[in-house]
């Protein structure tokens, strides 16, 4: 990346991703033998679920993305996450990356909430040390002080949310990944989360979100990328971009009818 | 180099499989001191079983000793227990780990480690000490403890090996724990573990003889039953096998690591 200048984040350059479809008789190691000794060895499906997509983001930017269902929204987000390895293309991201994607994904039930959170810490990237460092302030932030040695599994969902919305976004991050967690928990901690999120936008942090609360990213974000079917099919305003998703959502329900 | 096959830096790595490691220790015997002792308890069990009914028929192939026969039975059994109680859940650990990897950058290889050492935690704890006093006690074997380390050490890495081999393989075919407890049962079952290896039909013998861990199981009983030392050509024969089947069960889990995504 010799020409990345210093405020890039992240830079997606033609990235293509290609990803297997599973169907139950490939799923299976005895009908899979028998189906090859009677010659009906098939290739594998495949599906383009990432078609040469673009982008790049800056300090100070937040992108959003929306789509319909099954667009790439998700993929493309786990890409800059690096959980996914592109089939083609580069992917540069620089920093430090808080993904919240979906978190609580790494929590053992059997384990108490201090335990959990040195686990998911370290699954997340921090070692041992922070994890244990950074607890009251976590502990404190998810409001389960009085819960500490509770099993996570006791625990609701709204606290397991909290929990994990607590542990991964308390770090100073310079790239920050958004997969719909602004509606996690209860109306006092969505606004206690949103509250921690506006504060790394004020400090410029870069963010990638993704969300179907159309105002939200038309009221959060600078630029809105709208996907169709893996490739970018409107990148540009906020509220171009809404609309381009409207139009086309009202078109195939126009289509199908 | 290291780095670029870890997947991440040596040290995240090691504090990945640290923490898993602790958790899977944690999580199965929290609570219970009879917990970290089960992995004797079980072997006790069933050499007991054995001894009672093939004790008598056998002893003729250990001195006339029964308690020569109980005792090969029990290091057979925990050898053979620690292989495939390792295997079988690292088998599953990739598989149930499959929305956290959705989540989250974590390299692919820490579960089914840190499910092999949490294993070899219990074994070490629970199993050796025994294996020594048994030497020192019944077989008056001191000298013959350091041999206890390359059957050990061939061990852990024919487990590591086939470890990495059954969750990758795991992944693209869920039918492969059914197959794979066939496997392990017929393992079992072609290994000396409670029958002397000479009732096996002489042409199958070296077959027989010659395995992975019927070589770690001879050995260990070498030491700890009858007070020899392993011949040479065993403790090469099974750390040859043991670095074969390490750098295949490897080379097969970094090679199809690459379309784990598609099918999680």
């Amino acid at each position: 990346m010799i020409d990345a200048p210093s405020d890039l984040r992240i830079r997606l350059s033609d990235v293509t991703l290609v990803r297997r479809v599973q169907h139950e008789h490939t799923m299976d190691l005895k009908r899979s033998i028998f189906r090859a000794l009677r010659g009906l060895y098939e290739k594998p499906e495949e599906r383009r679920v990432l078609d040469r997509v673009s982008l790049e983001v800056r300090h100070g930017e937040r992108l959003g993305i929306v789509g319909p269902n099954g667009a790439g929204k998700s993929t493309l987000l786990k890409v800059m996450a690096s959980i996914l390895r592109p089939t083609s293309g580069s992917v540069f991201v620089h920093g430090v990356v808080a993904p919240l994607i979906e978190i609580g994904a790494g929590f053992d039930p059997d384990l108490s909430v201090v335990d959990n959170v040195i686990l998911y810490g370290v699954l997340l990237g921090f070692n041992r040390e922070a994890m244990a460092a950074r607890m009251e302030a976590i502990l404190e932030f998810a409001e389960l002080e009085p819960y500490r040695y509770a099993l996570v599994k006791t625990l609701s969902s709204g606290m397991l949310a909290r929990l994990g919305f607590g542990v991964a976004s308390d770090i100073q991050p310079d790239v920050l990944l958004i997969d719909e967690v602004l509606s996690v928990g209860d109306e006092h901690f969505r606004k206690k989360s949103r509250e921690r999120i506006m504060g790394f936008w004020e400090q410029g942090i870069a963010s990638v979100i993704v969300s179907h609360d159309l105002s939200l990213i038309a009221e959060a974000c600078d630029r809105v990328v709208c996907m169709d079917a893996g490739r970018i099919g409107f990148i540009g305003s906020p509220r171009t971009a809404v609309r381009f998703y409207l139009d086309a959502v009202a078109e195939r329900e126009g289509q199908s009818r | 180099m290291l780095e670029r096959f870890l997947g991440v830096t040596f040290d995240r790595y090691v504090s990945l499989v640290a923490v898993l490691t602790g958790r899977y220790v944690k999580v199965r015997y929290r609570g219970s001191v009879l917990g970290i002792f089960w992995s004797v308890l079980n072997p006790l069990i069933m050499t007991t079983l054995y001894t009672l009914i093939f004790g008598k028929a056998f002893r003729g192939y250990y001195g006339s000793s029964v308690f020569d026969y109980l005792f090969a039975v029990f290091v057979g059994l925990v050898v053979m227990n620690y292989f495939s109680t390792a295997t079988g859940q690292a088998l599953h650990s990739i598989v149930v780990n499959g929305l956290l990897l959705n989540k989250m950058r974590v390299p692919f290889s820490v579960f089914p480690i840190a499910t092999v050492i949490s294993n070899s935690v219990q074994f070490v704890v629970g199993v050796i000490p025994l294996l020594v006093i048994i030497a020192l006690v019944v077989a008056h074997n001191p000298l013959g403890i350091p041999f206890l380390i390359p059957p050990l050490i061939a061990l852990a890495l024919v487990t590591v090996g086939v470890s990495m081999f059954v969750a990758a393989a795991y992944v693209f075919f869920r039918d492969v724990p059914h197959i794979y407890e066939l496997v392990t049962f017929a393992i079992f079952i072609a290994t000396p573990v409670f029958y002397p290896i000479g009732i096996v039909d002489p042409r199958f013998r070296p077959l027989v003889q010659w395995s992975p861990l019927s070589l770690i199981v001879q050995q260990i009983r070498d030491v700890v039953v009858t007070h020899q030392l392993p011949p040479p050509t065993e403790i090469l024969a099974s750390l040859a096998w043991g670095i074969v089947i390490f750098v295949g069960g490897w080379a097969v889990f970094v090679r199809s690591s690459r379309r784990f995504m598609d099918y999680l």
